[in-house]
């Protein structure tokens, strides 16, 4: 999956996966360059994503404006988006857990194998959909 | 003002959302009055409890926009 934030808005439109307001996609790019953004850009986004408040909230919990609150995470946002198209880790990091998935599937029973896959899928970083 | 809003769960780069009712106030300390469901954007799993989320907006609880999206894609609301 590759996604820039320029897409999210197109993907609205043509009614595909992301149909909310809000693309809790951008919750995971966030854990991504988190870091890397101000902190007041961090802030609003995760107050938007993560505590999934209104602009007007978040308003009242800075002490600025809705208007400013807006601008802040529509920034914020883009800063993202770039990130993720120069250096997609995002996309990466998935695609090392959906290949992990299916050789974790081939392992069978082999216990050992399995712990040794594992092993190596930590130290590349991925991070696994629940183990049912 | 009593709100029906996501609250975040999960781990770091796999974020999952708990659906609950909390005050409008102290979003931050993660008090909440009661959980009615969860929703997984990667799986695209979706739980609520109906009859508490219909019980919870008929006094008068106001669901946040992504919160009126997922009740409509869960049918509980129209």
């Amino acid at each position: 999956m590759v996604y820039s934030v320029k897409d999210f808005a197109l993907h609205a439109k043509m009614g595909g996966e992301c149909m909310f307001e809000k693309d809790l996609r951008v919750a995971a790019l966030l854990d991504c360059y988190g870091s890397l953004l101000s902190e007041r850009h961090r802030e609003l986004l995760d107050y938007y994503y993560n505590e999934d408040l209104s602009l007007g909230e978040i308003a009242a919990e800075v002490g600025i404006s809705r208007q400013g609150v807006r601008d802040g995470i529509k920034k914020a946002e883009e800063e993202l988006g770039f990130f993720e198209e120069r250096l997609s880790l995002l996309k990466k990091e998935r695609e090392i857990a959906e290949a992990g998935v299916r050789v974790l599937e081939l392992t069978g029973d082999n216990a050992s194998l399995r712990a040794a896959v594992l092993e190596l899928l930590t130290l590349a970083g991925a991070v696994l959909p629940d183990q049912k | 003002m009593v709100k029906i809003r996501l609250t975040r769960t999960g781990k770091t780069h796999s974020p999952s959302y708990r659906i609950v009712v909390a005050d409008q106030r102290s979003p931050r300390d993660g008090r909440f009055i009661e959980e009615i469901g969860h929703y997984n954007p990667n799986s695209k799993e979706l739980k609520v409890n109906e009859e508490s989320a219909k019980k919870w907006i008929a006094n008068g609880a106001q669901p946040t926009p992504t919160i009126k999206a997922l009740l409509k894609k869960a049918g509980v609301i129209a």
